[in-house]
């Protein structure tokens, strides 16, 4: 019964396998913050801007994406799955700001499997949090109320 | 000393609907399926990346434990079919199978369920519960195989299509299990006293067992 599986499992595995995401240039997929720049301040809604080697979408089309989150603590981030290069706007009630008091913190991206697992790339920036009277980061459209909005 | 039986007393009488193994692997099967519903329909509800109650208190990210949770399912579902390979030989004969009784039951559920007098027949399980067997194993299986499909592609055309399945399977088990939580819970009259077939000993009042399943419960006399 065991030998019978062995063999349609093993095939099914190497098929699974050559089918994952993994980068075709050999070198390993890459990812890096083109904005915000190191030392910025940032009041939200802020832009980022991410690149990366590998081609960025949704989960259902199987592409990677890009998890974005403060302090190391990727259990609370933002998904940027669209675009490459594109501006992505992190709003004043993303996930990834509540509790971010105002001060200088680590803005980190690290590029994510469909299945959400490490792609193996990550980048990170030092970054100032404005307590709602700062700069921007670049953005257009800034919020000049004070904190978060919540 | 002569001890009378009334029918009051024959009634209450328990009787055994399940074995301690069966109900052991249902509780695997339903606790890793709710912690699974419940973090992957907060997935797919766009909450991702805001951890739930459940991912704060553990630490680890909602599609961790989702993960994590599946591969829990997969070891229960493995080690379920390996051991009570019997029983589950039993399941799927005592849930494949048709009779010509069956549509005049399935026609006086609805009322049957409020009223508990539900047609006749004959099975270890009834009509209803025979289609939701077989749907929700069929599901179950689809589920696990997309959810390592997932796993072990990670992303790509392969992942595309799992995800499809796997995403379709869900609408489809989840009102399929909010139905079967419905029913076994006990709350609709027809079937109260029923959750403790798979509960506390497995053992339901006989008037219970003969409303819903009567031909079995007159055959453990």
């Amino acid at each position: 019964m065991l030998k019978k599986l062995t063999a349609p499992l093993a095939v099914g595995a190497l098929i699974l396998a050559g089918c994952g995401g993994t980068d075709p240039g050999g070198d390993g997929p890459s990812v890096s913050i083109e904005q915000p720049a190191e030392g910025d301040e940032l009041t939200a809604p802020f832009t980022v801007v991410v690149e990366s080697s590998e081609e960025l979408g949704t989960t259902e089309s199987g592409n990677h994406h890009v998890h974005l989150y403060f302090d190391g603590d990727d259990g609370t981030y933002e998904v940027i799955e669209s675009g490459n290069g594109e501006e992505y706007e992190v709003s004043a009630d993303s996930p990834v700001l509540e509790g971010l008091e105002p001060g200088e913190h680590t803005l980190n991206v690290s590029l994510r499997n469909a299945d959400h697992s490490a792609a193996g790339a990550e980048d990170e920036v030092t970054v100032t949090i404005g307590d709602g009277t700062g700069g921007g980061g670049g953005d257009e459209d800034e919020d000049d109320g004070g904190g978060y909005g919540y | 000393m002569r001890t009378r039986t009334t029918a009051a007393d024959t009634a209450t009488e328990p009787v055994r609907r399940n074995s301690a193994r069966a109900r052991w692997l249902h509780a695997g099967v339903y606790a890793t399926t709710l912690v699974l519903l419940g973090t992957g329909w907060w997935l797919t509800l766009g909450r991702e990346g805001r951890p739930s109650l459940l991912a704060e208190a553990t630490g680890r990210s909602d599609a961790e434990i989702h993960t994590g949770a599946g591969w829990a399912l997969a070891a229960v579902a493995a080690g379920g079919a390996l051991i009570g390979r019997r029983g589950l030989r039993s399941l799927l004969a005592d849930s494949v199978r048709f009779a010509k009784g069956d549509m005049a039951w399935l026609r006086r559920w609805p009322a049957a369920a409020f009223t508990g007098r539900f047609a006749p027949h004959s099975g270890r399980f009834d009509p209803g519960q025979r289609i939701a067997n077989v749907a929700m194993l069929v599901l179950l299986a689809l589920l696990i195989a997309s959810g390592v499909g997932l796993v072990l592609a990670s992303g790509g055309t392969v992942f595309a299509w799992c995800n499809l399945i796997h995403r379709w399977s869900t609408y489809l088990l989840t009102p399929l299990i909010l139905g079967h939580i419905l029913i076994a819970s006990g709350v609709l009259p027809g079937y109260r006293g029923v959750w403790r077939s798979m509960h506390l000993g497995g053992r339901l009042r006989r008037s219970d067992a003969e409303r819903v399943w009567p031909e079995w419960t007159r055959r453990r006399r």
